[in-house]
């Protein structure tokens, strides 16, 4: 500018000269030279300026708003931690010092370090002298010390280069050598301060030739070293009870964790009991810290040296590269112990992730990263927004706190039951219930019709080939004796040869025929397989809905069409959902074509007699229903009084459903065994038989699995109702009973007839409507046996685009958070008295924008008819879905769901799941379990509670554990897995309806026959045996045989102790005493591995049994005995299982086993036994077994 | 009125050039018009002068007859230039800093956006395609303009209006200039971005943008207006009516330059002269073929296997 200006104005003077000279000087200046740019320059300097810095604030502050939180969690997590410590230490203290075994050793290690004191004052002051003078003489020698190292190389220089011979690099040597003695011979004076005994200080001084004080430094040097040793004898003492007392802390951190933990004997009981369940190490790992001060100091350190700023990332190379920085603010999620919101000043940004422990231990966030679960953009810390992947564009939106759930559903969307998701769980259970699958695909969900299908074909294809090859077969035989005819015509030499040929060409043929023969046998064997896959397979099919071919005998005409029209107007808590029918017409078509397709079914009529059952007994019936176990799956009653489960049906009033003619004798085969299906239904001929049919080709129509091929074509034959309910094998009599109790009672609602039941022009209409809603997805309906699903696919629904969901007109309210829904609240939630408006708790969850995946599933679930409003569209167009009675929570559950399911390669196939053989015969086993609701009777998995335990009248409170249905906690331990299979398929074990209970007759509950496949009872095993980590394969012990004394011995004990007392063996009716299994099984049931410590100590097995211990512990190394409750409470209070509580004697039991004794009075000649009299009795139970065989 | 989309749009990151284009061509059109006219009269003023008109001095506010016709580049040019890079450099880095990149989700061939636009420069191309099937304005008429910015220093040899404004002196060119930038460049681009919405519907600005609109549009060929079926007669009268119109828009064309600019006719060659009135017609055609579409509903006129116009 400088120049610019230097320019213009040499340029002015110039002009100003020939101005002169022209004289002219009114000429103004020429406004671009004369003005100056300077100052718009310099502000536009410091413009750039400014905006460099804007630039720069923004970089660091703006786009880094990170270093605020490190700052802060910085600040609230020291604090946290240091008030942990102080808590930790000053409980340990208190604990410490109130331990008489703690105060003795360490009293030791005082008391030592007392005893050695004086002499370690001595020799430490004496260290300390030699130190002193050691560091003023080393300053002395330093310097000639030095100089004499340096002339050294100079004179072995001299030397090296010319040799050692050459006379004037000797005479140079000398000298260099005579300067050094000159030097050593200097004399020194050095001085330093030493202690004396008394302590008093003593100035001290030395003058000595330097020569001899380079020597004297490795003697003070030695001596320092003597006298430290000698410290190290004089501290030998309190090392030993330093080292003693820290062994004993090591030994009882356990114990200090318990006593930290809980202060009151009840509370240490609980704890420890649940360190039985655990295990020690695992107990300690997840309800304690087990962070002493010093490692919380670490932790502090740690906090401390974070430097701000910094990225806290992870990086996964092999998993695509995955990096997640989710770390970077929250920096507390893998602390080492639980923080909680409140404990950083309600901030949960400073937690720690909750179950940690629990859910890190398969989902290591080091290999997984965080954005595999939580979604979200793990790169981003620019802001919040973008972290969380809320940006419109980023396509993985982080799972909202209400759906966090989600996550899980991504890789575990094969698995029916998740612990520790517990709501997406209940939410896959909810997606069954409420027979969503019958409208849309969704993993895992009714794969049975799918596979039915895909072997079908195949048998299909086989008869095919077998055709194929039977008539090529056929014509190589022909061909062949063709020409054998022709030789044989022949004659003359023609004849040779035409043999000669005819030979050749039969043997070819021959072996062409035996080959597809061969193949035939082969592909019939395959056949036989498949076929009885199909079998199996027709079985597990279930729809969510009864059948409704039975419709017409079972309701009432007049009953029916205001069900179709609102199912929950006559039962509320019906899982039927409501259909959008366009009046009242529509409603009576669809009713009329359901009747009208049901009475097709020929032959029903007369199957529903009620032969064998002369009068029925309601009250009767009534018991039965409320004891058996009808009430695992079903309710009865409204409001206070309503009992029973929500898996099926509310049976409430069925009189008033139930056909006046038919309607008993069909409830009574019903109950009787509902898998029996009236007349089979062949998918071949696509019709159900009737009798006829069986007549035709010389069989009698019987139900059962014997005759499961189709009379007319062969094909495999749909036996069973799809339906889940089991056969209690009741008698007709009994049946009949309970069909009575059921029909008892109705409501005083009106129903007005129906005569356009049976108009025939309303069948066509009807049909096309009920197609139209898939009604055939959860029910089965005469004609409609091949319909397929009308709704969409649901497995990877969450990858769609967003795009694709179509919001109707609500596109742009939910673009710009305008909610139709905001005050909406769940009808079945009213009635729970529970009203959630979960749309506007959630509202926040995206920014009040509800244009995302979860907005509109859970909408839709709310109102399924949303997004057509304000449509104009023809009947056909509009939306079908159906609205379910759901709750806000099953709506956000389901949501998750939803949103959860991915396609295949959304995430690595690395980190995914993928099963070993005892996770899959989990997952498997896991689908039947909820298939089947055998979680309402049994106990799976601990602290579940089975549904039925919740009847009053049944299981009235304080009920003894033996009174329930057993509990399957390990079962797969407890049970032969033959045995289960067997007990499985029939739980009577061939009682039937006469003896229908086996191993627990005492039982009013009984277990039903669920008539399961093999397939299924296969896989139900494994899930048993999984469940207990056991391996596939059981190869039971083999046990001593029993010499005759034992025999005797045993005998003496079965007969004179108390087991018979409670348990009952064959002969023996169960009476009001019998409270346990009967024990003619026990052989073929369960385990010997088992029965061995369940004898012993039972409690210490399933801490609510009835089963008591009749048996003491003797320690083999003491001889002492003790009773169980004296073992379980010094586990308890040390956390040492298997030790002798004898603490003279403290034997490790696993390394000398005790031998348990039993004490009777009425067994004396027990007392000479010397053997483990548990041990006696497991090879007595298991010799009975034999007996009974015999 | 739906004003938050139409905020919505003018505040796209994609959209601030476009909406920076629409203040500063107001603005600078303002301006240079204001100095042409200025200049304008103080060139008829020195004109009218003989003395004056000889002279060499600046045909230019601000003036005075005893002031260097020209001055030098360094230093008041450049410096002038400086401080338009400061000013631009300062504006830029605000920019940049206030307005990220504007990315969105990775492509997915399986789901094409709604509306799928061009960045803003190119919007012009894409309107094009509205009246025009992809070869023509795809490649043809993009080519067309190259060449025919390529060409203008040779068709246009004048050195009048050099350094200064003026409007006088250069009707011609100007206008031919602001047709072909201000209505077949930036209006067209302008159209692309406040009007064009989902499934490229015509949305007048604040129309709410609703990709499920459902408009009734009747497109139609010339041909079959005529009535004609037959492929052949179809291509031969669809080439009878372009040629016929690029002729005779040619021949008013030169009717017109040889009436009222017949400097300019005098001055060139025949490749000169022949060059400058085919892109003239072709500048020409664009919006007779755009009124054709949008208020005649013609599709195309010349509809042949190979190209459509």
């Amino acid at each position: 500018m400088a120049g610019a200006r230097g320019i213009a104005g040499a340029r002015k003077a110039d002009m100003s000269q020939n101005d002169q000279q022209n004289d002219d000087d009114r000429i103004p200046p020429d406004p671009i030279y004369a003005k100056s740019l300077s100052g718009p320059i310099l502000l536009a300097g410091l413009a750039v300026l400014g905006a460099s810095v804007l630039a720069i604030v923004d970089e660091f502050h703006f786009r880094r708003p990170y270093y605020g939180v490190q700052r802060e969690w910085k600040d609230v997590t020291t604090a946290f931690l240091e008030s942990r410590k102080a808590v930790r230490a000053t409980q340990v203290d208190q604990v410490l010092k109130s331990l008489d075994e703690y105060r003795a050793l360490d009293a030791a290690v005082q008391e030592a370090d007392q005893a050695a004191a004086p002499q370690r004052a001595d020799v430490q002051r004496q260290v300390g002298n030699l130190d002193a003078q050691l560091k003023s003489l080393l300053e002395a020698i330093k310097s000639p010390r030095s100089e004499i190292a340096a002339i050294s190389y100079k004179a072995e220089m001299a030397t090296a280069h010319a040799g050692q011979t050459d006379p004037r690099a000797c005479a140079e040597a000398r000298e260099y050598l005579e300067h050094i003695e000159r030097i050593r011979a200097d004399a020194k004076t050095y001085g330093w301060a030493e202690t004396d005994e008394a302590g008093r200080p003593i100035a001290r001084e030395e003058t000595r030739p330097v020569g001899e004080l380079i020597d004297t430094m490795p003697q003070l040097q030695e001596q320092k070293a003597a006298l430290q040793k000698q410290l190290g004898v004089i501290a030998a003492a309190t090392s030993k009870a330093t080292a003693a007392r820290q062994q004993w802390l090591d030994a009882h951190l356990g114990d200090l964790a318990l006593i930290l933990g809980e202060a009151d004997d009840a509370a240490r009981i609980k704890i420890g009991k649940r360190v039985a369940e655990l295990g020690f190490a695992a107990y300690l790992d997840r309800e304690l810290t087990k962070l002493d001060p010093g490692q919380i100091d670490g932790l502090i350190s740690e906090v401390d040296d974070f430097s701000i700023g910094d990225f806290k990332q992870i990086h996964i190379p092999q998993t695509r590269n995955w990096v997640d920085r989710c770390e970077t603010c929250h920096l507390n999620t893998r602390m080492p112990l639980t923080i909680t919101a409140a404990d950083v000043g309600g901030n949960a940004l400073y937690a720690s992730h909750p179950r940690a422990a629990e859910l890190f231990e398969h989902h290591d966030p080091q290999k997984m990263g965080c954005s595999m679960c939580h979604n979200g953009n793990g790169m981003a810390v620019t802001d919040v927004d973008a972290a969380h992947g809320l940006n419109h564009h980023w396509l993985q939106r982080m799972f909202p706190s209400a759906n966090y759930e989600a996550g899980c559903v991504q890789c575990h969307v094969g698995d029916a039951f998740l612990e520790g998701g517990e709501r997406v769980s209940q939410a896959k259970e909810n997606f069954r219930q409420y027979g969503c699958w019958g409208c849309h695909k969704m993993k895992g969900y009714d794969e049975e019709p799918d596979q039915a299908r895909a072997v079908a074909k195949r048998i299909d294809d086989i008869d095919a080939e077998i055709r194929d090859l039977q008539l090529r077969a056929k014509n190589a035989t022909a061909v062949g004796s063709t020409v054998f005819d022709a030789a044989d015509a022949a004659s003359g030499a023609d004849s040779d040869a035409l043999n000669a040929t005819a030979n050749a060409t039969v043997e070819r043929t021959s072996s062409v025929a035996k080959a597809a023969t061969q193949q035939v046998a082969t592909l019939r064997a395959e056949r036989d397989v498949l076929a009885s896959r199909l079998h199996d397979l027709y079985r597990e099919q279930k729809k969510v809905g009864p059948n409704l071919k039975d419709l017409a005998a079972k309701v009432r005409p007049e009953w029916l069409t205001q069900w179709v029209d609102n199912p929950r107007h006559w039962r509320p808590e019906t899982k039927m959902p409501v259909f959008r029918w366009a009046g009242a017409e529509e409603t009576k078509d669809v009713a009329a074509f359901l009747w009208q397709s049901s009475t097709a079914v020929t032959g029903v009529e007369r199957d529903y007699g009620l032969e064998g059952v002369s009068r029925v007994d309601p009250t009767a019936g009534g018991q039965m229903f409320m004891t058996v176990g009808c009430l695992s799956c079903h309710a009865i009653g409204r409001g206070e009084r309503r009992v029973g489960n929500t898996f099926a049906a509310n049976l409430t009033n069925l009189r008033d459903k139930a056909n006046p003619r038919t309607g008993l004798a069909f409830y009574t085969r019903w109950i009787e065994n509902p898998r029996h299906r009236l007349a089979p239904y062949c998918t071949e001929c696509r019709r159900d038989l009737t009798p006829a049919d069986f007549v035709a080709a010389g069989k009698k129509l019987v139900f059962g699995p014997e005759q499961s091929t189709c009379p007319n074509c062969g094909h495999e034959l749909q036996w069973n109702n799809p339906t889940v309910m089991p056969s209690f094998r009741l008698t007709r009599q009994q049946a009949a009973d309970i069909a009575a109790f059921l029909l008892e009672r109705g409501s005083d609602m009106a129903f007005e007839p129906a005569p356009w039941l049976t108009e025939t022009e309303r069948f066509a209409r009807g049909k096309r409507l009920v197609q139209h809603h898939g009604c055939a997805g959860c029910h089965e309906i005469g004609g409609l046996e091949d319909e397929q699903r009308i709704g969409t696919e649901l497995s990877a629904w969450g990858s769609k685009p967003i795009e694709r969901l179509d919001f109707g007109h609500y596109t742009h309210d939910a673009h710009a958070g305008h909610d139709p829904l905001e005050d909406w609240v769940s009808e079945k939630d009213v009635a729970a008295g529970n009203p959630r408006k979960i749309f506007e708790e959630t509202s926040g969850d995206y920014g009040h924008k509800w244009y995302n995946h979860r907005g509109f599933a859970a909408h839709k679930l709310a109102e399924p008819d949303l997004y057509d409003a304000a449509k104009n569209l023809d009947r056909t167009a509009r939306l079908r879905m159906p609205k379910f009675n759901l709750g806000g929570q099953e709506i956000l559950d389901l949501a998750s769901l939803l949103i959860g399911t991915a396609e295949p390669d959304a995430l690595p196939d690395s980190i995914k799941y993928h099963p070993d053989d005892r996770g899959q015969a989990l997952r498997d086993g896991w689908w039947l379990i909820r298939k089947y609701n055998c979680e309402g009777c049994h106990q799976i998995r601990p602290g579940q509670v089975p549904a039925i335990r919740s009847l009053p009248d049944l299981f009235p409170e304080k009920t003894p554990d033996q009174k329930y249905p057993p509990s399957l906690v390990g079962t797969g331990f407890r049970t032969r897995p033959d045995w289960l299979a067997e007990f499985l398929a029939d739980p009577s074990l061939g009682g039937g309806t006469a003896e229908p209970q086996s191993v627990r007759a005492h039982l009013p509950v009984r277990m039903p026959t669920f008539m399961f496949t093999q397939g299924e009872i296969r896989t139900l095993v494994r899930f048993f045996d999984a469940l207990s980590d056991q391996p596939d394969v059981y190869q039971p012990p083999q046990l001593a045989p029993l010499t005759d004394e034992e025999q005797a011995l045993a005998k003496s004990v079965w007969d004179n102790g108390p087991c018979l007392q409670c348990h009952v063996v064959t002969g023996m009716a169960a009476t009001t005493e019998t409270k346990a299994p009967n024990l003619d099984y026990a052989a073929r049931r369960l385990r010997p591995e088992w029965m061995r410590p369940w004898i012993s100590y039972p409690a210490g097995m399933q801490p609510d049994t009835g089963m008591t211990s009749l048996f003491k512990a003797e320690c083999t190394r003491c001889s002492q005995r003790f009773d169980n409750d004296t073992i379980h409470q010094f586990e308890v209070a040390t956390g040492k299982l298997d030790t002798c509580p004898n603490p003279a004697c403290g034997a490790d039991w696993h390394v000398h086993p005790p031998r348990r004794v039993f004490e009777n009075a009425n067994a004396p000649q027990l007392a000479q036994y010397h053997g483990d009299v548990v041990d006696l009795l497991v090879r007595y139970l298991d010799r009975l077994r034999a007996y009974q065989k015999r | 009125m739906d004003w938050k989309q139409l905020w919505d749009i003018t505040t796209a990151p994609d959209n601030v050039p476009i909406v920076i284009l629409g203040i500063l061509t107001p603005f600078y059109l303002w301006y240079g018009f204001r100095e042409a006219v200025r200049n304008d009269r103080l060139i008829t003023q020195l004109e009218a002068d003989p003395a004056l008109a000889k002279t060499h001095h600046r045909r230019h506010q601000p003036y005075h007859p005893a002031w260097d016709k020209t001055v030098h580049v360094w230093p008041y040019l450049l410096r002038i230039e400086f401080l338009a890079a400061l000013i631009v450099t300062a504006a830029l880095i605000v920019w940049a800093v206030y307005f990220d990149a504007p990315l969105e989700e990775p492509s997915n061939p399986t789901l094409t956006m709604n509306p799928a636009k061009a960045p803003w420069y190119f919007l012009g191309l894409q309107e094009m395609l509205v009246y025009f099937d992809p070869w023509i304005a795809g490649v043809m008429l993009p080519n067309v303009i190259v060449v025919g910015l390529m060409a203008i220093p040779y068709m246009d040899t004048s050195p009048l209006g050099n350094g200064y404004y003026t409007w006088k002196q250069r009707k011609f060119a100007l206008s031919g200039f602001m047709f072909g930038y201000l209505v077949l460049w930036l209006a067209l681009a302008f159209v692309g971005t406040f009007i064009r919405g989902p499934g490229w519907m015509w949305f007048w600005p604040g129309e709410t943008w609703d990709a499920h609109r459902v408009v009734h549009e009747v497109n139609v060929h010339l041909h079959e207006i005529v009535g004609l079926t037959d492929p052949v007669q179809i291509g031969i009268f669809g080439g009878v009516v372009t040629l016929g119109f690029m002729a005779v828009a040619g021949g008013v064309t030169d009717t017109l330059l040889r009436k009222y600019k017949p400097e300019l006719f005098r001055k060139m060659n025949l490749v000169q002269y022949l060059h400058l009135v085919g892109f003239l017609v072709c500048m020409s055609a664009l919006p007779v073929k755009m009124f054709l579409k949008l208020a005649l509903g013609i599709k195309y006129v010349w509809v042949t296997p190979w190209f459509n116009v």
